[in-house]
Formats: C-alpha cells, sequence, structure tokens
C-alpha cells in the first residue's frame, strides 16, 4: 500500500476540523499535479470502531514486526465516521485509532504516526497548520527524516527540473519565500490559505467554510459508474475514487477506501496528558456583533483604545476587539483577541486599526464579509485580505470619521 | 539543575523592512549595499547592528528560566544562539537580564574569508531575484541541527525557547531540536510550573481558539514559550555592569552544519493587494467615503 500525497486529518465529534478539510483540497491538487495518489489518515478515537478481536481482522498494512498497528472494522452504527469519510472526498482513508490518540499529545502522535508513514512511504504529507500540526509536525519529520516547510499558503513546480516550491509568509507577512525540499518525503504544515490558491473554487465567500470545498472535492471524483464499491473492505487501494457520494449516507457495509488500524497502545510515560482545561475567563461574545472594530499595535499606548470604542460607537451593533500584540501589552484582555490563539470571528463587517495582519491575526477573521484595514504602513499584511484600504495614521484617521459623523448627524 | 535558552537575533520590525522608504528596491532607512568581497551578483541589505534585537518570544523564554531560579536557586542559566558575531549582542542582553553563562555558535565564517550569501551556498541563484532580503541564513532545522550536536555531551534538565522568531515566523526550531536530542517537547506554553528542580514540568500549552490543554512532562524536556507568559524583565544596573565583564564563550559550529534538508530559493516582497481598494484624498474626504461605504451596506442608519 502506498499513495504519494498523505494527509493527517485532525477529527472532532462534529466531523474533520475546517483547517483539514481544506487540507485536504490543497492536497488533492498537489497529487493531480504530481500525479499521485491521495490518501487520508485521521488519528483519534471514534466511537463505533473498535478493533475486532481475533484473527478476522486480516492485515490491510504490512506493517514490520513488533509494530503494533492492526485492522479491523467498522461498526455500521458509526455514523459520525460516515460523515467523516464523506469528509475525506472519497480518497482512500484510514482511520488511526486509539486510546492514546484520545487526548492529543505529540509524542502519542509521532509514536503512532511515525511507523505508518515510513511503511507508506509517501513523497508529501500534508498536515493542517493547526496548533496540533506545527505541534506534532517537525518531530514527525525528524522520525522520517523528511524535510519539512511549515504554514505553507502556496506551491508552484520549478519549469526546469519540475521541483516542487512552496510559498510561505515571514517578516509579518509582508515578505513571500519559497522553499524547495531537497529529500522526500517532504512534511508540509498547511494553512487555510493554500486551498484557496490552489484553486479557484473556493472564494472567499461568505459560505460555511468546508462546504464549497467538499463540493468540490466530490464533484471533482465521482466516477459514475464505478461499481468497484462492493469490493473487498479494507486495503483496496483501487478504491480511491468514490462513487457514491451523492447523499450523506456513504455505505458503510463497503467502506471500500477505509482502512482501520489501532495505534500503539503504549503512552510515552514522559509526556502525561491531563486533559483540556475549563476556559478560564469565559471569552468574549462577538457573534451578535455585526460590526467588529479590532485594535492592535498600532494604536501604539493604551490610552488610543478609547478612540477605537468611540468608533465602535458610531455602529449600532459593533464589539471591539483586538490582536494578540494587544493582549500581550496588558491593553485588553485576552477574552477579546481574535485570532488563531483566540477567537475566530467571521462578521459581515470587521475594521482592522492598526493591525499587520500577521498569520495568526488572519487565521481568526479572514472570512468576515467585509475586511476595512486602517494602518499606517501601506505594505501590511492585511491589506492583501481587506477589501478596502486606508493607508494613514489611525490618531488622525479616527478623529477625522468622528468628526464627519457629528457633521451628518449634527447633535445626534 | 541546569538551563538552556535559546535566542535569536532577529531584524527588528523598526529597522526598516516594515517600511521601506521606496518600494522599488530601497530597504527601508538602510542601504542596499553589495556583501563586502563576495559575489557582486547578489546583493543584500544591510544594516547597522543596533537595528537587530533579542526575538520578543525568546525574551519571554529567558524570562521564564529567569523566575525558575528565583525559585530554585542552584539553578544555572545558559543563554545559546546561532549566528554570526552581530548576535553576541543579544547573548550580552541574555546576560544583562540574568543569565548565568552564555555560547554563541558561531556559523558565519570569519570576517577574513569571503562571506557567502545563504542562497549561493548550494550554487542556485534565488528563484526571484527583484530583491533579498536577509534571510536567516539557516533554516530551523540546520539551527536545531547545529544546537543539537553541539548539545553532544553536555546535560541540560530544562531547555527553552519562544514559540517561534518574530522574522521567520516557522515555529519549529524547538520541537526540532527536542527530536534530535529524543526529549519530550511542548509548544505554546503559555503556563509553566516545575514541581521540583528534578521535574517533572506542569505546562499549559495554548491551542486554537484560545483553548488549553495541560501536560505534565518529565525531565529534561523542551518547551517553546507563547508570548504573555510573562513580561520580560528590564536588566538591573548590577547586572548591566556585571555583564561587562562575562565573557561569551565562542564555537565554532559551522562544521557541525548537516546537509540541509530543504533550502529557500528566494524571497520576495508580497505584492500590494488586488482585492483591496484603497482610499485616497484628503484625510476629511477619505473619512467620508469610509462612513459612505458602512452607510451604503447598512451597517450605520441613514
Amino acid at each position: 500500500m502506498s499513495a504519494g500525497i498523505v494527509v493527517i486529518a485532525e477529527a472532532t465529534p462534529a466531523g474533520l476540523t475546517p483547517a483539514s478539510i481544506k487540507t485536504i483540497f490543497f492536497a488533492r491538487r498537489l497529487a493531480d499535479v504530481a500525479g499521485e495518489g491521495l490518501m487520508v489518515i485521521i488519528p483519534g478515537r471514534f466511537p463505533g470502531a473498535e478493533p475486532i478481536a481475533g484473527e478476522e481482522a486480516a492485515a490491510a498494512i504490512s506493517l514490520p514486526e513488533g509494530q503494533r498497528h492492526r485492522s479491523g472494522k467498522l461498526d455500521n452504527n458509526a455514523s459520525n465516521i460516515s460523515a467523516l469519510l464523506e469528509q475525506t472526498g472519497g480518497a482512500e482513508t484510514i482511520l488511526l485509532v486509539g486510546e492514546s490518540l484520545d487526548a492529543y499529545s505529540a509524542e502519542a502522535w509521532k509514536d503512532s504516526l511515525a511507523p505508518l508513514c515510513r511503511e507508506l512511504d509517501p513523497h508529501f504529507l500534508c498536515l493542517p497548520h493547526t496548533s496540533r500540526g506545527w505541534d506534532y509536525g517537525p518531530g514527525l519529520a525528524i522520525r522520517l527524516e523528511a524535510a519539512l516547510i511549515g504554514a505553507v499558503e502556496g506551491f508552484r513546480r520549478e519549469e526546469e527540473d519540475g521541483a516542487f516550491l512552496f510559498r510561505r509568509s515571514i517578516l509579518k507577512g509582508q515578505w513571500q519565500q519559497e522553499v524547495r525540499p531537497e529529500r522526500r518525503p517532504v512534511v508540509l504544515t498547511v494553512l487555510p490559505e493554500a486551498a484557496a490558491a490552489a484553486g479557484s473554487a473556493v472564494t472567499h465567500s461568505d459560505t460555511a467554510p468546508g462546504r464549497a470545498e467538499t463540493a468540490d472535492i466530490r464533484s471533482r471524483h465521482i466516477a459514475p459508474d464505478d461499481t468497484k464499491a462492493e469490493a473487498d473492505t479494507a486495503g483496496d487501494t483501487a478504491g480511491a475514487t468514490g462513487s457514491d457520494t451523492r447523499g450523506t449516507n456513504l455505505s458503510l457495509s463497503a467502506p471500500r477506501c477505509v482502512t482501520f488500524l489501532t495505534a500503539p497502545a503504549r503512552p510515552d510515560p514522559r509526556c502525561r496528558p491531563l486533559g483540556k482545561l475549563p476556559a478560564g475567563e469565559a471569552a468574549y461574545d462577538f457573534s451578535a456583533a455585526e460590526v467588529i472594530v479590532a485594535a492592535g499595535q498600532g494604536i501604539g499606548v493604551a490610552e488610543n483604545l478609547g478612540l477605537i470604542q468611540r468608533l465602535a460607537g458610531l455602529f449600532p451593533k459593533a464589539a471591539v476587539g483586538c490582536s494578540r500584540a494587544v493582549c500581550d501589552r496588558g491593553w485588553m484582555e485576552y477574552r477579546r483577541q481574535i485570532g488563531m490563539t483566540g477567537r475566530t470571528v467571521a462578521p459581515p463587517l470587521y475594521i482592522a486599526c492598526g493591525i499587520s495582519g500577521a498569520m495568526p491575526h488572519l487565521a481568526g477573521m479572514r472570512d468576515s464579509r467585509c475586511i476595512v484595514a486602517v494602518n499606517r504602513d501601506k505594505n501590511a499584511a492585511i491589506f492583501q485580505v481587506a477589501h478596502l484600504g486606508v493607508v494613514a495614521d489611525l490618531l488622525a484617521f479616527i478623529p477625522a470619521v468622528l468628526e464627519q459623523a457629528d457633521r451628518s448627524h449634527p447633535g445626534a | 539543575m541546569n538551563i538552556l535558552v535559546c535566542i535569536k537575533q532577529i531584524l527588528a520590525p523598526e529597522s526598516g523592512w516594515e517600511s521601506p522608504a521606496d518600494p522599488g528596491g530601497s530597504f527601508g532607512k538602510n542601504e542596499i549595499t553589495a556583501v563586502k568581497g563576495g559575489p557582486q551578483t547578489f546583493t543584500e541589505p544591510s544594516f547597522a547592528d543596533d537595528c537587530y534585537r533579542m526575538n520578543p518570544y525568546d525574551e519571554n523564554a529567558l524570562e521564564e528560566a529567569l523566575r525558575i531560579r528565583e525559585q530554585f536557586p542552584e539553578v544555572k542559566i545558559d543563554a545559546l544562539s546561532v549566528g554570526p558575531d552581530r548576535c553576541r549582542r543579544v547573548l550580552r542582553r541574555a546576560l544583562e537580564m540574568g543569565a548565568d553563562r552564555a555560547v554563541q555558535l558561531q556559523v558565519a565564517p570569519p570576517p577574513s574569508e569571503a562571506p557567502e550569501p545563504p542562497h549561493s551556498r548550494e550554487g542556485s541563484k534565488p528563484a526571484h531575484p527583484t530583491e533579498s532580503i536577509p534571510d536567516p541564513a539557516l533554516t530551523p532545522f540546520e539551527t536545531a541541527a547545529v544546537i543539537a550536536s553541539y548539545l553532544r555531551g553536555k546535560s541540560y534538565d530544562l531547555i527553552l525557547t519562544g514559540v517561534m522568531a518574530e522574522d521567520g515566523m516557522a515555529g519549529q526550531t524547538g520541537q526540532l531540536l527536542a527530536a534530535l536530542l529524543g526529549i519530550p517537547c511542548a509548544t505554546a506554553v503559555i503556563t509553566e510550573r516545575l514541581l521540583s528542580s528534578h521535574g517533572p514540568v506542569y505546562v499549559e500549552r495554548e491551542e486554537d481558539g484560545g483553548e488549553r490543554s495541560a501536560y505534565e512532562i518529565t525531565l529534561p524536556a523542551l518547551l517553546t514559550i507563547q508570548s504573555g507568559i510573562n513580561r520580560p524583565r528590564y536588566p538591573a544596573l548590577s547586572h548591566v555592569l556585571r555583564a561587562r565583564t562575562q565573557e561569551i564563550t565562542k564555537v565554532a559550529a559551522a562544521e557541525l552544519l548537516p546537509p540541509p534538508r530543504e533550502r529557500v530559493v528566494g524571497s520576495r516582497r508580497r505584492e500590494s493587494s488586488t482585492q483591496c481598494a484603497f482610499l485616497t484624498g484628503p484625510l476629511p474626504e477619505q473619512a467620508r467615503q469610509f462612513l459612505d461605504f458602512c452607510r451604503q451596506r447598512g451597517f450605520l442608519n441613514t
């Protein structure tokens, strides 16, 4: 069993994470360009998918002796798995199941994934660039002696020798660099932007993230008269093209492209996960806001937050948020932080004030329907995602706006 | 108990790359100059030494080490940086903040030799020869491998570093180093508590959406420190004076460099946005246009 392109997706009880779906989309494009097959590995613990005892479970993957991967079968009632499989867009899928994978720890994921990836020997290994992928990805690359490229935003192929070059941002997103892997396999951690760059089907729209891509993946891989669906359950690599993808009821009695493997049970004794913590301070609820005015480091000093609040005050349903830099300086509470390590918001209007637009912030707001950016630096990366740009000093621009607003509503 | 803090020297954002005076080619307040003695086809901006600073995330890491030493006075803190001689400035700063010792792993050739820009090491040209920025000469893997080689035979109970560098934004060096050393690692650590000077260490790491997960990790271990975990101190005058007399060990590390596993082939400034409509005109006019924009879309009453 082998596949040129392997995605390691992250699942929640609600299905694959949006970042994983976008990574699959990117990987599909990479597979098309590279002319290689695509496979998705989903590590986790899935109710309904329990290992089958005895020899009934035929080995789907031949692993070297001593590695504790085993194959098993899916319970037909595992409905959440059916949803997962739909989201992989018909790609050959491996559910990597294990108790040690339940509470995330980098050590357990690396222990389970490294032997499997070594066996699959992919050309590219695509992980979503999330707090997980970015956590275990580098260590996995070391175990595989792989090349490693992080926060990938797109790729192209070198004309001369067909080498793949991957694009990523540096210097707060103002610059991009191209990185060339010097060996294989290549571990990539993939940003959601990369999905958008990989196909025009993904647009900056207000539809639910993930939907469009899923639909697109499916439509591109339907093989209308594929009757191979009834073939053997596990290990049938030929089944990579999906057939029954019209509805949500992907037949689990014939999960032709699903392999079910148990991860090594031995948890790394050096790193003991103690579980998720209850949120300390309740996250600020941005959901009712039609307009979010967000402050960045560019406000200069905490006292200027008053201006941000007055700007927000112009709008009937507005809320004030901020970038991480503002929280780190103690100017605002972390519960109002927007970005990768804060809230993810998508209001109808997002006004970014003095925010440079580095990747972690964009991750939390780029799906806003309309983005206005105010920044002194016209090269700020925030303008890459903005629809309306104001290159100005906030301390001059906001007072000018307040004055104009006053003028149109005298006495208000 | 020995703690190692890995520190990167970065080009400070305020030093030019953020607001170039002329986007056409010049590099902010600083001149682009040909690398002295190097191949003249390749130009690289040259910045005065004081344009570089300690990566702010590494400052958080060092501060965390200092706090551990306040709790366990037997702790010794070593600061380490991989880089050319200018990186000794951040090591000096680390000593001023309170590190016990400092080590420079020197990878740039001594000034007497013709310096080679990083891109030409493998003999290939940048893919986008339009402009070149002072790329960190080493990839995260190379940096981690150099440190791992240096650490062979040495023993540190805890290695701390910033969650990422502000310039390269990779956030990989710590994890790579931990994997090369075969020790457990936690990234984006926002709370850290040593249960004794022999460990284990209790950590909370930050996940997507601001969620946190807790782990208990045995020593030796490596933690990458997230911003916001502490406020780095300003050096006390007595420490500044003491640091003047402290030695910074220099280790020639060029031969520790492994063959590259990936290589930066080119860098360029991002093209300006195609989707963004920029307002023009005097400021009051821009303010009016902004309000019209919001009104037309129904965000403002009338």
